[in-house]
């Protein structure tokens, strides 16, 4: 019986990932990156794009959400499912910061599982004028988040910076 | 009732039900799709194929009841307004991807679709017409708005649209703007393959216009049999199986091109990069110097930030 069960035991594990954030915040970019290793430009993404990565012994179901009011609706559904979420941040929109953390608390408090592996990218740390990673855990208040295992990550989906390093966190947390 | 039939009929009965069974099973896929997605799009390749399906099952049923019934005038009948509505079936693919690719291929104007369309049904709806009239009122043995094909050492022969006289201009109209259509089709997908950038739109285009081909080849091989592959019985069989395989090699090329599943985007993609550099294949990219080596570990007790930074900054 446990030959059969090791037999048919399934080796790769599938976990379903959703990345969120703010429109032209880059999500499909990184989403790219991860695919392609280089910089795509992209269009405004329509409701949702689906992209699966396999890696050894994990299948990432990648769900990236359209960024726009409009598609923020579809969002819960899909997010109630998710074993990972990543949020992303535009690092040189001061403006909308609030809207970004208010979105994020939205989605940490009312539709994600808290024991789910939380993933926050502040992206295009290209750009001159942007936050420093210090100054965006003060902003977001990110140690309020309690129990909900989280990691903060400076990226850029042009150059490529800090996404591996990123998203290396967010397979070893799936791997434990 | 005892079957006796000669050897080469079953290898077109059993064609048809293998050719059947593969397009049904092609044709679930695009309507489960279909479901997923509710697309236009997906619904006029449904009908493409559906069109495909429905004359492969005709024929089939056609080839049984004369095999089965042979002599008996009203299943005679029957079997070749089958086939004959099979065959309008098939010719009308054309018009269906005509307008499936209107929306992802070509971009022509509203009045040229429409005039594309009418002028193609009448050529349709007139050849059906005067063949059912025919086929009811006329002598089988000397039909005039069809023709009989004979397949040699078969128990059934081919119905088609009329092949002599002026009354080929039905069938050599249809045949024209099927094949200026596929053709059209053929070398705007070979252009957009050209100019595409990304590895799995290039590839995935060349899959479609090898699908078209194999659609329009499809029309061609049974134009073989006007030209006598009739008439000697094991290169009418052969040409039979051909058929069969074109039309599923066209129908399962169409489902992957359009459709284009995850397993197969994925497979064209190739790895990765993540996947790469994952498992040592590529080099990693530049770290940024904001980030730690390795991100704190998850925080269980209220800490203020300013011990999040610290933790960053060891």
């Amino acid at each position: 019986m446990s030959f059969l069960k090791r037999l048919f035991r399934q080796r790769t594990k599938r976990v379903t990932i959703t990345i969120c954030g703010l429109d032209n915040a880059g999500k499909t970019t990184i989403v790219r990156y991860l695919v392609a290793g280089e910089y795509k430009s992209t269009v405004p993404t329509m409701g949702v794009n689906r992209e699966v990565i396999d890696l050894p012994n994990l299948q990432m179901d990648i769900f990236d959400l359209g960024g726009q009011l409009d598609f923020r609706g579809i969002w819960p559904e899909i997010n109630e499912k998710s074993d990972g979420l990543v949020y992303v941040v535009d690092a040189s929109d001061y403006i909308r910061l609030d809207e970004s953390k208010e979105i994020f608390y939205n989605i940490i408090n009312a539709q994600i599982n808290p024991l789910i592996p939380v993933l926050i990218l502040l992206n295009k740390c290209d750009l001159e004028e942007r936050l420093s990673r210090i100054e965006f855990i003060n902003a977001f208040d990110l140690p309020s988040l309690g129990n909900i295992k989280w990691a903060c990550f400076v990226t850029s989906a042009i150059t490529g910076e800090g996404i591996y390093d990123a998203f290396r966190w967010f397979i070893d947390a799936f791997q434990e | 009732m005892a079957l006796v039939l000669s050897s080469y009929s079953y290898y077109y009965l059993i064609a048809g039900i293998i050719n059947f069974t593969v397009l049904s099973f092609l044709l679930v896929l695009l309507i489960i799709h279909f479901f997923r997605k509710r697309t236009v799009g997906t619904f006029l390749l449904i009908m493409t194929y559906a069109s495909v399906w429905i004359n492969e099952i005709l024929m089939t049923l056609a080839f049984y009841l004369e095999a089965l019934y042979p002599g008996n005038e009203n299943y005679l009948k029957a079997a070749q307004t089958m086939q004959m509505t099979g065959v309008f079936f098939l010719v009308y693919t054309i018009n269906w991807m005509y307008f499936f690719a209107n929306r992802h291929l070509i971009r022509d104007n509203d009045l040229f679709k429409l005039l594309y369309t009418s002028i193609f049904s009448a050529f349709v709806g007139v050849a059906g017409g005067l063949a059912y009239y025919d086929i009811y009122t006329g002598d089988r043995n000397n039909p005039f708005w069809y023709s009989i094909i004979e397949l040699a050492g078969a128990d059934f022969n081919l119905n088609y649209p009329p092949t002599q006289g002026l009354r080929l201009i039905l069938i050599g109209g249809m045949f024209a703007i099927g094949s200026i259509t596929y053709l059209r089709l053929i070398v705007r997908t070979t252009r957009l393959t050209r100019k595409a950038k990304d590895l799995v739109t290039k590839k995935g285009l060349r899959i479609v216009s090898l699908s078209i081909l194999f659609l329009w080849l499809t029309g061609l091989v049974l134009a073989l049999y006007i030209f006598g592959a009739n008439r000697i019985p094991w290169l009418s069989v052969l040409v039979y199986l051909f058929r069969g395989m074109i039309v599923i090699t066209a129908v399962i090329l169409g489902y992957l091109g359009w459709i284009m599943p995850e397993w197969l985007r994925r497979r064209l993609r190739g790895k990765a990069w993540i996947a790469k550099v994952y498992t040592g294949k590529l080099p990693e990219p530049p770290k940024s110097k904001e980030n730690i080596e390795k991100a704190p570990k998850p925080i269980t007790s209220p800490t203020s930030a300013n011990q999040i930074v610290e933790i960053s900054e060891q």
